[in-house]
């Protein structure tokens, strides 16, 4: 009985931990959709934003990302909707809990500000968020 | 003026000559396996490069480990691969004497992977011909393409999917069916550029079932011979066993002796004609006439009497007929025959 009843829990664990990863995966899938809309209504007139790069460490992705937040509502878009829409889902928690770091060395080291990341423009923000986004997919695919 | 324009002509023929002299290197990642980086696809270099590369990450420039050589030159570099190297910017230099040339490179579309393999083809009852395949990796991040064409006509694609699995629906009868499959990694997942190499081709014939180039045939085909092996060792069992219990029947048939008119008659004819003891023959046989009288009935005033020897006759003609059955003994008829007879 016992013996059972412990299957029956490591069973239902293992569903809810693919379950888990596969919520994950569909987040992410649906905030690189959103943000490709949002490109779509955005007027690219020049407007230069401080843009994160990737080449960071790995555990200063999660500030990268909260420089991404930040500078998204700066972005001039024909539909607000969305671009509300975008940055509530840069903020979820599900994100976050995706994108931070689990490697105690890592927490320990300060990552830069997001006023010293290179000025680029609107075009090639929305391009290097895009891939922080699919960089991160592709650890649960 | 002039002299501006001539200064200006051989500035432009300087760059021109220095461009011709750099070398480019191109880098591409092979099937999320490890990065090729190659300098000769402009001309094959004349003079070895030593290559130091560097991610990010690392910081410092390291020197190539694996040269690719064509004719004994170095013409590229074979660099291994990690995850999230894609996202990474990849910094090479080429060092030759005293001159370096480096370039930074964005590698997050420049994936190219093996093609599919594993193909097989199967036909639904709905009818659907369905076909499956293995991605060269194991990821959701592949989106595969698939073309067919019926009877060598022109190939008709499909739109890029996750799946690994076709379906045509209501396939055409009596027709030839041939499928390629390539491959790439995704839009969601930073699409690659290149598609991979078209798989190995696989045919599907309606009216044989699945044929040639690759694997698996469909499940009858497999227990047709099994079937008729079977079927035919059932019979030839079945024969045998009739051979062996009706060996003498099929003996006279198969092999019937032929009497010899050229031999004596007086010969003894158990000789040369086989009959069985079963048979009742007997050499030595003795007809006994079997008497015949008509009786007809009289009415008279003794009536018991007449009922009893009317029975008494019935039985003595039966005797006749019974005389084959036990042919060895002869019947003492003759004196009950005549009493019944006068009377």
């Amino acid at each position: 009985m016992k013996l059972l009843v412990c299957c029956l829990l490591a069973i239902t664990c293992c569903v809810l931990a693919n379950v888990d990863k596969v919520e994950k995966s569909m987040k992410l899938t649906e905030v690189i959709k959103e943000l490709r809309e949002l490109n779509k209504s955005v007027e690219h007139n020049g407007m230069m934003l401080n843009t994160p790069t990737l080449d960071i460490e790995e555990c200063c992705f999660l500030s990268a990302l909260e420089c991404f937040q930040t500078m998204v509502p700066q972005l001039k878009a024909r539909q607000k909707k969305i671009q509300q829409k975008v940055v509530r889902n840069l903020k979820s928690k599900l994100l976050r809990s995706v994108v931070s770091c689990n490697r105690e060395e890592g927490k320990n080291k300060a990552c830069q500000g997001c006023d010293s990341y290179p000025l680029k423009d609107s075009r090639e923000f929305v391009k290097q968020l895009e891939s922080l986004l699919q960089k991160v997919t592709g650890y649960y695919e | 003026m002039k002299m501006v324009g001539s200064w200006f002509f051989l500035l432009i023929s300087l760059q021109g000559y220095e461009a011709l002299s750099t070398p480019n290197v191109n880098c591409l990642i092979i099937n999320l396996d490890y990065v090729n980086c190659i300098w000769s696809e402009q001309r094959i270099p004349e003079v070895n490069f030593t290559f130091f590369s560097n991610r990010f990450i690392k910081g410092n420039m390291e020197e190539c480990t694996t040269y690719l050589q064509e004719k004994s030159y170095a013409v590229g570099c074979r660099l291994s691969y990690n995850k999230s190297d894609r996202f990474s910017t990849l910094t090479t230099k080429l060092v030759h004497q005293s001159n370096s040339y480096v370039q930074n490179h964005n590698l997050k579309s420049m994936v190219k992977l093996y093609p599919p393999v594993n193909l097989s083809v199967e036909m639904n009852k709905d009818p659907e011909l369905n076909l499956y395949w293995n991605n060269s990796r194991n990821t959701l991040c592949i989106e595969s393409e698939v073309r067919y064409r019926i009877n060598n006509n022109k190939w008709q694609t499909s739109t890029p999917s996750k799946e690994q699995k076709y379906a045509v629906a209501f396939p055409l009868k009596s027709s030839r069916y041939e499928f390629q499959v390539r491959a790439r990694v995704n839009s969601i997942c930073g699409e690659s550029k290149f598609w991979s190499e078209w798989s190995q081709p696989i045919q599907w014939d309606s009216m044989k079932g699945n044929n040639i180039t690759d694997i698996s045939g469909s499940s009858m085909s497999v227990w047709k011979p099994v079937l008729s092996l079977v079927g035919t060792m059932t019979l030839f069992i079945l024969s045998c066993m009739l051979v062996y219990r009706e060996r003498e029947r099929l003996r006279f048939i198969l092999i019937p002796i032929v009497p010899n008119p050229g031999k004596n008659l007086d010969d003894n004819v158990e000789a040369w004609l086989p009959i069985s003891k079963e048979m009742c023959f007997q050499p030595n046989f003795t007809e006994l006439a079997c008497p015949v009288r008509e009786y007809s009935l009289v009415p008279q005033t003794g009536s018991v009497s007449e009922s009893e020897s009317n029975l008494s006759i019935l039985t003595d003609q039966s005797d006749c007929l019974s005389f084959c059955s036990s042919s060895a003994s002869t019947f003492p008829v003759t004196s009950e025959n005549e009493q019944a007879g006068i009377e």
